[in-house]
């Protein structure tokens, strides 16, 4: 699918290497990611290809691990230990119709799903304060950032600036180091992190006065969620 | 290879005698692939398996690096397409008769056989050439 992205739209792979070395800048702020020796535009250049246009550094990590997330009513958590991370809205949409070679890039099932985080909600796009998207290959960044709402279709390998995505910028993404560089939890560590950032647990990596969280994930089924204080 | 069963088993005797056939629902006329017992679109039985042009373009492709395969590692760094007939339905597959560097998305592509044992012959795509 990315390189259909690259030939509808031009999109450079120094986007994807951006993604990747933004994810691996984080986890050197993340004591418990796997992978946190920071990465340069030329390493990631170089790294070998698997399945050319993407190299080693586009693919997420084989690991171990685990993650808990306890979901309750909001009445039983406000008296515990932590404090609550509430649920503002939640999206799924599936197209299983040309499963991973869809022609849109999840374009059409990510509109359905921002409808759903955002129909009749105060919360808009422009009020996520941090992004915690899933990477099981870079590019999909790129496809969740369109579909969403983030950028205008086709436009998203120009607009994954190092200043945009970093800690600090317009939309600080992946945190954690993602699934490239954190760890690959299916997605479970991402929305781990989307509640330790708003509850701001985070440390060095914290966003400052991270309200709003985002966590979301381009698929055969795409899904989202907002997470706030 | 390629696992042959009851539902698949006329897509592989098609390719030995080298003919592509697909599934195309008798109820609705939608072609489809891969196989599948129902039709996608209007969830009828009932089948049959059509000749096809064998005509489609690339819709896109990659070039595999990594050795998943052992029995593709002499073949490294092959192709892996997914080939758009004309009909409609999407095929994985390798180009063939065709420089790395003269692939693209949207290549104009035909069907060939490769023959690769005495059960199993495999389509195959190439750049059409007319």
């Amino acid at each position: 699918m990315f390189r259909r992205h690259q030939h509808l739209y031009g999109t450079p792979v120094e986007a994807l290497g951006h993604l990747a070395i933004n994810n691996r800048k984080n986890a050197a702020l993340n004591p418990n990611a796997v992978m946190q020796a920071p990465i340069t535009m030329d390493d990631y250049l170089n790294s070998r290809f698997i399945a050319e246009p993407l190299r080693l550094l586009d693919y997420c990590l084989i690991n171990d691990g685990g993650v808990c997330v306890i979901v309750t009513s909001a009445e039983r958590a406000r008296d515990l230990k932590k404090p609550p991370v509430y649920i503002h809205s939640m999206g799924m949409a599936g197209d299983f119709d040309h499963q991973y070679t869809v022609d849109d890039c999840f374009f059409d099932c990510l509109q359905m799903v921002s409808k759903d985080l955002f129909a009749g909600s105060e919360i808009g796009l422009g009020d996520i304060d941090v992004a915690e998207i899933y990477d099981n290959f870079t590019p999909t960044l790129l496809f969740t950032l369109e579909g969403l709402g983030f950028v205008r279709r086709g436009e998203s390998g120009p607009w994954v600036t190092p200043e945009r995505i970093a800690l600090g910028g317009e939309l600080p993404l992946n945190t954690s180091g993602g699934h490239t560089s954190e760890s690959y939890m299916q997605g479970w560590g991402l929305i781990a992190e989307a509640v330790r950032q708003v509850r701001g647990e985070c440390g060095e990596r914290q966003v400052a006065d991270a309200r709003n969280a985002l966590y979301a994930c381009a698929a055969p089924i795409s899904s989202a969620l907002l997470l706030r204080r | 290879m390629p696992r042959v069963n009851t539902l698949n088993a006329p897509y592989w005797e098609a390719a030995k005698r080298h003919e592509l056939r697909i599934q195309r629902c008798t109820a609705c006329g939608q072609w489809r692939f891969p196989p599948a017992s129902r039709c996608p679109h209007c969830l009828s039985p009932d089948y049959e398996w059509a000749p096809v042009s064998g005509r489609g373009k690339v819709w896109s492709w990659i070039v595999m690096w990594q050795r998943y395969f052992p029995a593709f590692e002499s073949r490294i760094p092959y192709n892996v397409a997914y080939v758009e007939l004309d009909e409609g339905p999407r095929l994985m597959s390798n180009i063939v008769e065709c420089d790395e560097t003269e692939l693209r998305c949207d290549l104009p592509v035909e069907v060939a056989f490769e023959d690769v044992s005495d059960e199993i012959t495999l389509p195959v795509f190439r750049p059409t050439r007319t």
